[in-house]
């Protein structure tokens, strides 16, 4: 089903800014949920249909899960994988119930999948932040670094480990605190061991001390 | 104010290379919906994906 999209009219802002579309062109492919099944920017047509072919596949293995998922739904693999697919399909509304069954199910992160659902679940509140009444705001801030310090404290040998830094810092700086984020930055760019989270801690760690003087 | 980017995690990222081989693609006109509301409901009754393309006339 092929739709477009002017993102200068008033009736697509909500859409625009629930996929968080911040370039154009973008193209998504969405169920018929609106889970973001794929995206991708202008491609010429013989490199588009290999991604029109990877997004039915892609769903069509996903619809498999959830009908597994229905079989046995106490199954915390199955849930913890349906749950982590929901996030980065931007349907957190699917995701989080799913995932607070999950931590009841693996308290002990058996299936190894606890560290990315908090690093997740931190980037959802993380995004609830900006644009929010100062209430609002002010408990996802709580969430989100909650999530971020799970992963942290708890899961320091975890792939997600560096990023959950990187977002920690990110979600003080949009909260206004300028001071913790560049603390936790700064310890990020000296340890990082990935080099794609030091260069973007490197770059988010300049951006917050300009806007940190600038606030002086 | 801090704009932020959450890079990343949010994003399935679909590899284009090495998928360069030519295929035929049909001279048809693709129908565009544009209303939003209307492709998402075709979408839901019939069970397909939507492919929703943003733009702007700049």
């Amino acid at each position: 089903m092929p739709v477009k999209v002017d993102i200068e009219l008033p009736e697509n802002q909500e859409t625009t800014q629930r996929y968080r579309i911040t370039s154009i062109p973008a193209i998504l492919f969405l169920s018929p949920g609106g889970g973001v099944v794929a995206q991708t920017s202008y491609a010429l047509p013989n490199q588009f249909i290999p991604v029109m072919k990877e997004a039915l596949e892609t769903e069509k293995d996903f619809q498999q899960k959830l009908a597994k998922l229905k079989k046995k739904p106490e199954n915390v693999e199955l849930n913890g994988e349906v749950a982590l697919t929901y996030f980065k399909r931007q349907q957190a509304e699917k995701a989080l119930p799913i995932s607070e069954k999950v931590f009841k199910l693996d308290p002990k992160n058996r299936t190894d999948l606890l560290p990315e659902l908090h690093t997740q679940l931190g980037l959802h509140y993380g995004h609830q932040i900006e644009g929010k009444t100062e209430e609002v705001a002010a408990e996802n801030f709580q969430k989100a670094v909650k999530h971020f310090r799970t992963v942290i404290d708890t899961y320091p040998k975890s792939d997600f480990y560096e990023s959950a830094q990187f977002y920690l810092g990110t979600t003080y700086a949009i909260k206004g605190k300028y001071v913790e984020a560049i603390d936790v930055l700064e310890k990020l760019t000296h340890h990082a061991k990935d080099p794609a989270v030091k260069q973007q801690a490197e770059l988010t760690l300049t951006q917050v001390k300009n806007l940190a003087n600038a606030d002086d | 104010m801090f704009k932020p980017i959450f890079p990343g995690l949010a994003l399935i990222v679909f590899s284009l290379i090495g998928a360069a081989t030519p295929v035929h693609v049909a001279n048809a006109e693709v129908q565009w919906e544009k209303s939003i509301e209307i492709g998402m409901k075709t979408a839901a009754k019939t069970g397909k994906l939507v492919m929703m393309d943003f733009y702007a006339d700049w």
